[in-house]
Parts: C-alpha cells; structure tokens; sequence
C-alpha cells in the first residue's frame, strides 16, 4: 500500500478528505469511496488535500473531475489543495487545471469556499 | 518479478509484471531508474512515469496477460531517445471517442501524449504493444 487516506468533517456542509502517497488505479477505489461517503453524509463542499501526495494517475483525475461535475451540478464545489511541482506540472499538461479549482495552500482553498457562501 | 538487466546506462532492459495494481510501484521505480541513467531530469523523470503508469494500467485493466499471467516492460535507448514498451496479450485500443464520453476512464492515451514524444499503440495477434517515445532535452 503506498498511500494513505483519511476524512473529517470541517461543518455539516463541508467535508475534508485528505489522500498522500501515489495515487494510481490501487488507490482510486477508496477515494472514490471516500468522496462518496462525503456526499452522502450531505457535504456540498468538499475539499480534497493532495499535499502530501507524490503522484497522480488518470484514474485519480477522473475521480476528481466526476466529483467536481457532480457537485457543480447539485451546486456545490470541489476544492484541491496541491502544492507538489510535479503534480502540478502534470495537472497543466492534461489540461485539467482549467477545470478544477487547485489551490497552493489551506488558506487559499478555503478562501475559495468562504467566496463561494 | 524479473529484472534482466540492470536499468540505467546503456538501457536495455526488462521488467516483467504480475497484471496487478499492486505492481504499479515496480514499474514506477524502474522507469525512474531508467530515465535517472539516461539524464532525465526529475521533471522528465515524473513524467516518463506517469505516462508508462498510464500504459501499465490500461494492460492491466483492458489488456490480457500472458498465459504465465504477466505484462512485459521493456526500455532501450534509440536516437537520443528512451523509449518504453508496455506489452500484454489483448486486443484493447482505446477509441477516441471514449476520451470525452466518460470523465473518469478513457483519458489515459490522451494523457501519456501529453508528456512523451510520441505514443505507438500496435495491436498484432499476440497482443498489444504501447510504445512511449521521449528525448532527452538538448
């Protein structure tokens, strides 16, 4: 296992799941589950922390822009917390950084969701 | 797991693979090794990673394995160039289409073009072949 995963509520609305390690296809089902737990238990914000994450795969993205689509359309909102160069690099290269909303740092993220209230 | 040859230097060499997730590290791990033998930056390094994970994926997920259960990884230097070779028993070849219909599948091939020279995906009788080209900067 070569990442790690965890979940907390920051308010009944906005939830936190935070993934580290290498996130390829043996790590996408279990965010994937965590994502849904976090919907389900009613959050319409949902802020996912990558910065303790070294690598992302296609696998983990499309967990992320399927979570994005679907929070933009019950009209909630998906905010990334990323900081690590290659993962960035990565982000700007499939052209994904467009459609999610990446931030450097806690702060920066959850300015976006105060923002958004 | 069989290594044939040690990665870097005058790279030739070989990493068979059990079609598991769980195999994914391996194959990232030597093709680090490979592109740190061959000059590659870590920016370089991150990416070739990136795009043979997208490559080991898609065999493990859509491809066949050997009859011994395995996908061959293979890496050679040619013209300045590192190149990978990712290669099962199955006939899968993503469609184009595929890449926009489903957010959370299909994207792979787009993405491994992203961020190597050239992508090569060769269907034959045996299998499938995906060939990642990518040159050293100058």
């Amino acid at each position: 296992m070569s990442y790690m995963l965890k979940e907390r509520a920051l308010s009944e609305d906005t939830r936190v799941v935070t993934v580290g390690g290498e996130l390829d296809m043996g790590a996408a089902p279990e965010l994937r589950g965590a994502v849904s737990r976090a919907l389900e238990a009613g959050a319409s914000t949902l802020m996912v922390d990558l910065s303790e994450a070294t690598f992302i795969d296609s696998t983990t993205i499309g967990v992320l822009v399927a979570t994005h689509q679907r929070l933009g359309l019950a009209g909630g909102s998906l905010e990334i917390v990323c900081c690590e160069p290659n993962l960035l690099r990565v982000f700007e290269v499939v052209g994904i950084n467009r459609e999610l909303s990446i931030h450097a740092t806690w702060d920066a993220a959850l300015g976006a969701f105060a923002g958004t209230r | 797991m069989h290594v044939s040859a040690a990665a870097p230097a005058s790279v030739e060499a070989e990493l068979v693979l059990r079609a598991e997730p769980s195999q994914l590290a391996t194959a990232r791990r030597f093709v680090e090794g490979a592109a740190a033998g061959f000059g590659f930056d870590e920016r370089g390094r991150h990416e070739l990673a990136f795009a043979v994970n997208e490559a080991v994926s898609n065999a493990i997920e859509h491809g066949r394995p050997s009859p011994e259960g395995t996908i061959r990884l293979t890496v050679a230097d040619e013209d300045g160039a590192l190149i990978f070779s990712v290669e099962d028993h199955g006939t899968f070849v993503p469609k184009a289409s595929m890449l926009e219909a489903l957010p959370e599948r299909g994207r792979g091939l787009a993405f491994m073009a992203a961020v190597v020279d050239e992508v090569d995906v060769c269907r034959g009788p045996a299998g499938t072949v995906v060939r990642l080209s990518k040159r050293r900067a100058a």
